[in-house]
Parts: structure tokens; C-alpha cells; sequence
């Protein structure tokens, strides 16, 4: 016997869509005999008569409605305010991507430098599947540890090597991705944390040089800011641009964890007139960087352009790429090792890392994530000799202090982090950074949009939470056991099995 | 929505809007020929007062850009109530004004309409599936 309740939506809609017109003729007479205040029921009735066979006979792009006709309407209004019911009331703590509840409240109660202190257990799953940190059974007193130093440039001994005392840096996010008062938030944070930040590949970066911080140059596929018109790089631009004081250090872009093999892209709703200008790109029309340089076709030439950057700019030069195939990765080291060329840093970008707009199948399904190839890329430097040539720079969803841990146990030598510090400014994961329609003004170029942001206040946060980071390393470092963060190394980890 | 459209869209905003902004404010203010219509109507003074706000209100709407489309709906609304309502009492002869008033009526109807259809999509939580 069929005990379900069945509800015939079918009947029920057939149903709805005659009562219109019964409505409305109703409505009609009680006006025409009654009183002509029930015309106010016979102006809505005919109207949803109107937009009801619009929608089953004059559109054809819905099928739903087509066949139901304005019952099925409810689909679209309760889909289409579906993601804020979800983030609000019913997905749990530890649900939502690509950052859940607690680790983005972790994150704001650092940058307002509130106790961040949990209690009674972790809400975390212990299904042996995470990377886990192993403590000592010796801990040490944190004022035993070491701080925290890495110099850039010293394997070349360079005149003008570049030395971080903590062990994050902001990675790149553009004046283009970002609003100006998002840069310039971010840029005073990081001078008072005494931190640099990266440019992102947004061209001559007026906003990030206003705050006076030191500054990593980034040069994407497009070469905004230091091109020439073939797409080529300007080396004159370059030198401009590297001899400015705030400038440290130059970083190539070969690619990017949230879209690999895909150039930077921003969306033509983000290109105001300074942006236009800023970047040598017209109005109206989205910027698609090319998927790579057009010097690095092979190893070889790679290798060479980096050794160019290295003598135009006389600076440590870095690059950043996500990994993807393991074999182009190698013959990239041994063509670095017969050249005699190295860049001074290489920053390993996870798949996992984020980006201002992307095309889905990049983000979700191309490239290797973080602590997957973070420590390939490790081995593989120390097999070809090269662990001492260059420092080694993580990124990914490297948000707070465990996992940065566990970056730097896999080999990382420092931490980029750009949604951490997007979080710490006050961004609330609405998900819109590639529709200029950022709710809190971070990744829109509306004025109304970002009037909400004050810089002051911002950049307060940005240093808290370096601060409170920085102190969550000491913490730990104790914990390990270890007195420096050149101590750690993968017996610190319990990695699974099947990782 | 075309740059074409978008200026027709403008050109009827600005044709519409302040129309139903001056009429809204007529009949707020008690202007003696509304009175006379809403009585024949029944409606006075209520229905008066509640029309003059929603057509104030459509007009307001109308001339910005974001909220053009909804203001364009309520317009559509009232003017469908005003042709109901010379259709069955009110005649079309106002005053002996030769049709004037019919004219401005249609007028205003079918700026509104073209509104709603160019502007269609920016309705709230119907405008995608339009």
C-alpha cells in the first residue's frame, strides 16, 4: 500500500493558473457591482494573467515554466537567495568553501586582536585522513626559540638582499582585483606589521607605492606596468621600476594555483579609467593575459629570461608557479643548474590557492594542491642540488599558523597569504570578487562599495594579525620542540598513508 | 540590454517619471477635478490618497536607473486601473477636454509598458527568468 504522501505539483499548478483567471474576472465584477476599490484585485490578478502566459507560452528558455507556468517562479526566488540562507542558518561551522565559519572567525578575532581561544573540543573530523603536527615531548620555553629571519638574495650575495623578520608576506593581489582602498589598507598594514606585499600583476602600482611599504614587483604573463606593445618586457621599465626604494624584490609569474596554465584575467565590469590607464588596456572589454610568457617557450629560455631580470633589475628575483607536470619541472632544474642561473626564490602556488575570477574547470580541477607538491618540489631541489640555492615560498590556503606549520615542515622557507589578509580586512566570502559587486568594497571599484572600507582601521587589522600569527609560530615552534623555523622538517608531520 | 534600448528606455523614463511624479502630487493635494473623478469613483477620499502615493512613488522609481523597472510594474499597474475605470464609469471625455486626458493616459501607458519590457530583467527575483 502506497503510504507516501504524494503532492501532484502538476495538478496543483494547472490549478493556480485557471484561479487567475478566475480571480480576475471575479474581481472584475465585485469592482464593476460592489465597489471599484476590488479593481485592485482585478489590476494584480490580470497582470499575473499577463506575466503567467508570458511565461507558458511566450518564452521558451525555461522548461519549467513553460509546463507550470508562475507556481514554478518559487524555484528561482528561493534558489536565488539560497547561498545567504545556507551561510547563514543552515550550513554548519565547518561546512562551507573555500574557507568554513571557524577558520574565517579565527581570522577576524586575530585582526581585531580578540582572545582566540576555543573551548570544550575541537570541531575538526579526526578520521586519520588530516596532516597532523607532532609535538615534542621536551618542548621548549618560547624564549629558548629563535626569531624569525630569511633572507632573500643571499645565495647570490646580493647587495641588495632582502631580509623578512616574520614569516608571512601578502601575496599578490592587483589594484584591478582589488579597490584602491583595499591596496592601501592592506599597504599601510603591512608597513606597520613590517611586512612585505606582493603587487600582483596589475601594473605601475600607484596605490600599493602610496603606503610607503616594501614591495615584491609582480610580473604576470601580460607584463603590466614594465611591456612593451608586442607583449615583450621593456627592460628600461623594469630598471625604473626596481630602482624605486619600496620596490625589494621582482617576482615572474609563469602561473597561479587558481587557474594554471591560464593568464590573469579580470573581468571588463572591474576596468575604471585609472585601471584602463595603469595597465595599457581599453575600456569595455574583458583583459585576458596570455597563458604564458612570450620568452619562456622552453627551459632554456626560461632560465635566461630569469638570469635578464636578475642583471635589469639587480634585485633578488623569485618566481611563482603551481605545479603541474613533474618531468617539466625537473628539466626546468637541470636547465637552472647547466646555466648556472637561479632564481632566488620559488613560490609553489597550491591548486587550492584563490584568485579575483577564473573559469571553473581551472579552479576546481587543474593543478597540483599545496602539500602535494610542496614537498615533491622540496626532494627534487635537494636531488639536483639545489635546496641551498634558493629559498622556497608556500601558498595556498595558508591562512593560519597550523597549516603554514605544516607548509614549512614540507620544506617552505616562508608563507604567502592574500584571502587571509582579504579576511582580516573584512571580507566576508560573499563570493562576488569577479562582479565588481563586492558587498563590502574590498573587490569592487564602486564607490558606494568601497566608502565602507577606512583605511586606518583596516590596516590596524592587517598588523594584528601578523601579530597574532607570529605569535602562534612562537607558540608552536616551542611546542615542537624545535628553536628555530630552519629546524623543521617532515618528521614533524604524521602524514597518512595514503597521502 | 542595448545601448539603443537603454537610450529608448531613458527617453521613456524621462517622459513617464515626471508625469506620474506631477499627477501623484495632484491628487495628494486635493486638485478639484481628481476629487470629481474619485468621486464618480467612489473612492474618494481613500482611493485618491492611496493612488497619488503609489503613482508619486512609481515616479520616484521610474526616472533612477537601478529601480526603473519596478517603478515601471506600478505605473503599469495604475494605468490599467485608470482604463478600467474610464472604460466602465468614468468615460472618456473629461471635462470636455476632446480626449486630452485619454491621450496623457496612453501616453503614459505605454512608456511605462516599454520600460518594463526593456528594463524587464532588473525586476526583483523575476528579472533573470524574463
Amino acid at each position: 500500500m502506497e503510504t507516501r504522501i504524494a503532492v501532484n505539483l502538476e495538478k496543483i499548478s494547472h490549478a493556480a493558473n485557471a484561479s487567475l483567471y478566475i480571480f480576475t474576472v471575479g474581481f472584475f465584477f465585485l469592482g464593476y457591482f460592489v465597489s471599484f476599490y476590488f479593481h485592485f484585485g482585478t489590476v494584480i490578478f490580470l497582470m499575473l494573467v499577463l506575466i503567467n502566459m508570458y511565461f507558458l507560452h511566450g518564452q521558451k528558455q525555461h522548461a519549467l515554466l513553460s509546463n507550470f507556468g508562475f507556481l514554478a517562479q518559487m524555484r528561482y526566488i528561493i534558489e536565488s537567495i539560497g547561498p545567504e540562507f545556507r551561510q547563514y542558518l543552515y550550513m554548519s561551522d565547518t561546512e562551507e568553501r573555500p574557507f568554513n565559519r571557524i577558520e574565517r572567525a579565527e581570522i577576524y578575532r586575530k585582526s581585531k586582536n580578540m582572545d582566540s581561544s576555543s573551548a570544550f573540543g575541537s570541531l575538526n573530523n579526526f578520521d586519520h585522513r588530516e596532516i597532523k603536527l607532532r609535538h615534542s615531548m621536551f618542548p621548549k620555553q618560547k624564549s629558548e626559540t629563535k626569531p624569525f629571519s630569511t633572507v632573500f638574495g643571499e645565495e647570490r650575495s646580493l647587495k641588495n638582499a632582502f631580509t623578512i623578520t616574520k614569516p608571512m608576506m601578502i601575496s599578490a593581489m592587483s589594484y584591478g582585483a582589488l579597490s584602491s582602498r583595499a591596496v592601501r589598507s592592506l599597504a599601510r598594514g603591512a608597513k606597520k606589521a613590517g611586512i612585505p606585499m606582493n603587487t600582483g600583476e596589475g601594473g605601475y602600482p600607484k596605490h600599493h607605492l602610496a603606503e610607503d611599504c616594501d614591495l615584491i614587483f609582480q610580473m604576470g604573463t601580460a607584463k603590466f606596468g614594465v611591456r612593451k606593445d608586442d607583449g615583450s618586457l621593456n627592460d628600461e621599465k623594469l630598471a625604473e621600476l626596481a630602482s624605486l626604494e619600496q620596490v625589494k624584490m621582482i617576482e615572474i609569474k609563469l602561473s597561479q594555483g587558481a587557474k594554471p596554465g591560464k593568464g590573469g584575467l579580470l573581468p571588463k565590469e572591474k576596468i575604471t579609467e585609472e585601471i584602463s590607464k595603469l595597465r595599457g588596456v581599453p575600456m569595455g572589454q574583458d583583459v585576458v593575459s596570455p597563458p604564458g610568457h612570450i620568452e619562456c617557450s622552453s627551459p632554456a629560455n626560461t632560465v635566461k629570461f630569469i638570469h635578464r631580470v636578475q642583471e635589469v633589475s639587480a634585485l633578488p628575483v623569485g618566481i611563482k608557479l603551481c605545479l603541474g607536470r613533474a618531468d617539466e619541472f625537473a628539466s626546468l632544474l637541470s636547465e637552472m643548474k647547466q646555466q648556472r642561473v637561479y632564481p632566488d626564490y620559488l613560490v609553489i602556488d597550491g591548486a587550492e590557492g584563490g584568485t579575483g575570477a577564473a573559469p571553473k574547470p581551472f579552479m576546481d580541477d587543474i593543478g597540483i594542491p599545496i602539500f602535494k607538491a610542496l614537498p615533491y618540489v622540496n626532494e627534487l631541489l635537494k636531488e639536483y642540488e639545489l635546496r641551498d640555492k634558493m629559498k622556497l615560498v608556500a601558498s595556498g590556503k595558508l591562512i593560519n599558523a597550523g597549516r603554514q606549520f605544516i607548509a614549512m615542515s614540507f620544506g617552505a622557507n616562508a608563507i604567502y597569504s592574500a584571502r587571509g589578509f582579504m579576511l582580516a580586512i573584512g571580507c566576508i566570502q560573499a563570493l562576488q570578487c569577479n562582479a565588481n559587486t563586492c558587498p563590502v568594497g574590498i573587490t569592487s571599484h564602486s564607490p558606494k562599495l568601497y566608502k565602507g572600507i577606512d583605511i586606518e582601521v583596516k590596516s590596524e587589522r592587517v598588523a594584528a594579525y601578523v601579530d597574532n600569527i607570529a605569535h602562534d609560530h612562537e607558540e608552536i615552534l616551542a611546542s615542537l620542540g624545535k628553536g628555530s623555523h630552519a629546524e623543521l622538517n617532515r618528521d614533524n608531520l604524521l602524514i597518512p598513508e595514503f597521502y | 540590454m542595448s545601448p539603443l534600448n537603454k537610450k529608448i528606455a531613458w527617453l521613456c523614463q524621462f517622459i513617464a517619471g515626471p508625469i506620474f511624479i506631477w499627477v501623484g502630487i495632484l491628487k495628494l493635494s486635493g486638485n478639484q477635478t481628481d476629487i470629481d473623478l474619485f468621486l464618480t469613483l467612489g473612492m474618494e477620499p481613500a482611493g485618491r490618497i492611496i493612488i497619488g502615493i503609489v503613482e508619486l512613488f512609481a515616479g520616484l522609481l521610474i526616472i533612477s536607473d537601478a529601480f526603473a523597472a519596478l517603478g515601471a510594474l506600478l505605473g503599469v499597474a495604475v494605468m490599467i486601473g485608470a482604463i478600467i475605470a474610464h472604460a466602465t464609469r468614468l468615460g472618456f471625455s473629461i471635462g470636455g477636454d476632446g480626449g486630452v486626458h485619454i491621450l496623457m493616459l496612453l501616453l503614459v501607458f505605454s512608456t511605462s509598458l516599454s520600460i518594463l519590457i526593456i528594463r524587464r530583467q532588473q525586476l526583483p527575483f523575476i528579472g533573470p527568468t524574463l
